[in-house]
């Protein structure tokens, strides 16, 4: 019962806890005289008594339970999605714009939804070769050079 | 007389060669983004917000507004060919669309649709070129206090109209507060929630932000689910509406146009509610309440023509006040910070090139939105049919390139990526995102206008009730706060997601 809510609010109520407890060593100043901390602390303030709302009313409401909501949820697939993105971020500088961007979309479709090796290899291409003529070439936008130089 | 003359000249602008094919890629991509399920209009603005940095701010702004109505315009041809709201906006469409189209009717449910969307949206530019000069006018009066109580009534309405739980909607208000305000202080320029990272100095880009929790975050709610897509198959004939379908039209069409515009304006309403608004009054004002659902033409003409309407009306606080009412202001509002642009009452007299040049090429741009949209439709409908592998990957790359290109930096990518996690689960627990952004770009509006007013009044919070004009919105505040204690059901509960 109100299981995800309750999963939440304690996350929140945490959350609250430690922008408070930031804001108030950085200076929440006084009220004729706000710190820097001081939206902050009374945001804090404020998502904390929220937080507790939301966890006391979890009690009385009916809920889906955790594993209901995640029951649909491929992780494997999401978690491969999440690394492919990170290791573009990662090593875009390195490798260059053509080439992550080459590899990004080839894993993208290997694992959304399997696709061919000839297909894949084919709308990579396409794709990071369109992109870098959309971007670089029209829109001037600096894109990292890395290994290939271009 | 003197709007007439600004018009004039904006037209002047407006028709400039490259302005006009702004605006046309402009309404192009908004049509296509509306007609994708997927990827909103918000997503789409500030993924394309790097690539404007080469245009002139009006050209910029001309094209980001044309994605803005053109979403508006494509959004109901997936709610009538598909069932599925490209837009959250056209969720409503679905109701009649859908059932019209089951009917061999599609033809003049689209044909309604982008007739009714074309009268709103010339009704709200009209609306918007007398109103936004007379309320930026007024908006002069406005101090710290009045700006303060104004930003804080819009975000009290936004989670009053929240979809799911109004309390998580405050904690995404709050949450979306802090988040704004990270990086370093307006007044003495100490970092604050930086942890050190002087990439953090100058805050969090509403572009990474927005990308991940609207674009990123959509990709990975439907990565590995199997969606099974009922393309209209048939051929769709008879787009123009015959008599029969005008004469049952013409007065939702008047009635949703003139409710999404005035909603619009208010902070904090958007362009979702309207639409339900609408088609629950016609619902109400019909004589066959009972055949609303089963396909009939009043209920796609009103809402189109509302959610038009709505979105000419949202951008009047944006260019007047330089308060955004809904996430895609927010972004548009970030846009125009990004320009070098003040939002605020001064916008219209300091940047006429801007604000009439917008004006006036949203004229053309509906006029353009009508021309392609009929003729288009079985090229939308061959899109559609596109598998969704490409388009998630599609949808990635371009919030990647987005993210990074607006300050060449990775940390904008990596903040993409967390924001694109935190959207997904968001989503998961039920909470928001869209209160989150427009609190995110309000942020530092707010913390300004509160301090200077604290700084005003002495550290008396009074001030905010001794000014009239601030008196009033924080008596709204107040109101709209206890509302639920009183109304069992709120407007926007059950509603469809935003973005």
């Amino acid at each position: 019962m109100g299981k995800l809510d309750r999963f939440s609010s304690i996350f929140w109520l945490l959350i609250a806890i430690l922008i408070c407890f930031y804001s108030y060593r950085i200076g929440i100043g006084v009220v004729n005289d706000p710190g820097i901390g001081f939206v902050f602390f009374y945001s804090g303030i404020f998502i904390g008594i929220i937080s507790i709302m939301v966890f006391v009313r979890s009690y009385s409401k009916s809920q889906a339970s955790t594993s209901k909501i995640f029951e649909n949820v491929n992780w494997v697939k999401i978690i491969l999605v999440l690394s492919y993105i990170l290791g573009f971020a990662l090593f875009l500088e390195k490798l260059g714009f053509i080439i992550s961007t080459f590899l990004l979309i080839g894993l993208l479709l290997i694992t959304i939804e399997s696709k061919s090796l000839y297909i894949v290899i084919l709308v990579a291409l396409a794709a990071s070769l369109v992109s870098y003529a959309l971007f670089e070439l029209w829109l001037h936008v600096r894109l990292p050079k890395g290994i290939l130089g271009i | 007389m003197d709007s007439l003359i600004d018009l004039l000249y904006g037209f002047g602008i407006a028709i400039q060669p490259q302005n006009l094919f702004y605006c046309f890629l402009g309404v192009l991509m908004g049509t296509l983004v509306g007609v994708l399920p997927g990827l909103g209009p918000t997503a789409t603005i500030a993924l394309l917000l790097p690539g404007t940095f080469a245009l002139n701010p009006t050209s910029a702004m001309i094209m980001l507004a044309g994605i803005y109505y053109g979403a508006m315009y494509g959004g109901s041809t997936t709610s009538i060919l598909l069932n599925v709201p490209g837009e959250v906006t056209s969720v409503v469409t679905c109701f009649d669309g859908y059932q019209m189209a089951r009917k061999g009717r599609a033809g003049p449910a689209l044909g309604i649709s982008a007739f009714g969307s074309f009268i709103a949206g010339s009704f709200s530019i009209i609306g918007l070129m007398i109103l936004a000069p007379t309320l930026a006018d007024f908006a002069l009066k406005f101090g710290p206090p009045e700006y303060f109580t104004l930003m804080i009534m819009g975000l009290t309405v936004v989670t009053y109209l929240a979809r799911k739980s109004m309390q998580k909607a405050l904690i995404m208000v709050a949450a979306g507060i802090v988040l704004g305000c990270i990086g370093m202080d307006p007044i003495t320029s100490e970092p604050r929630f930086t942890f050190g990272l002087s990439e953090l100095y100058d805050g969090l880009g509403i572009a990474p932000v927005v990308m991940g929790l609207f674009g990123i975050s959509e990709v990975l709610e439907n990565v590995g689910v199997v969606v099974k897509k009922e393309v209209f198959e048939g051929k769709i004939k008879g787009l123009l509406p015959n008599k029969e379908d005008w004469k049952r039209s013409a007065m939702p069409i008047v009635r949703g146009t003139l409710l999404g515009f005035f909603i619009g304006i208010i902070p904090g309403v958007g362009n979702i509610i309207p639409s339900f608004l609408s088609y629950g009054i016609e619902k109400r004002l019909s004589r066959n309440p009972e055949k609303f659902g089963t396909g009939i033409i009043e209920g796609v003409a009103s809402p189109e023509a509302c959610n038009n309407a709505a979105a000419g009306g949202t951008l009047i606080p944006l260019l007047s006040l330089g308060i955004p009412t809904n996430a895609v202001t927010a972004v548009l509002l970030g846009a125009l910070m990004i320009f070098g642009l003040t939002p605020g009452p001064l916008l219209i007299s300091t940047s006429p090139d801007l604000f009439w040049g917008v004006i006036a090429s949203m004229y053309i741009g509906n006029i353009m939105l009508l021309v392609l949209n009929l003729p288009l439709i079985p090229l939308w409908v061959k899109i559609l049919k596109i598998p969704y592998s490409y388009l998630f990957s599609f949808i990635i790359l371009f919030c990647l390139i987005g993210a990074y290109s607006l300050n060449n930096n990775i940390t904008d990518v990596i903040v993409a990526w967390l924001f694109g996690i935190v959207g997904f689960l968001i989503n998961k627990f039920e909470y928001e995102a869209a209160p989150m952004v427009l609190a995110f770009v309000l942020g530092p509006m707010i913390e300004t206008a509160l301090r200077r007013s604290l700084i005003l009044s002495d550290g008396s919070f009074m001030i905010f009730f001794q000014r009239p004009i601030s008196a009033v919105f924080m008596y709204m505040t107040i109101i709209v706060l206890v509302m639920p204690f009183f109304i069992k059901k709120r407007p926007g509960a059950g509603l469809a997601s935003d973005g």
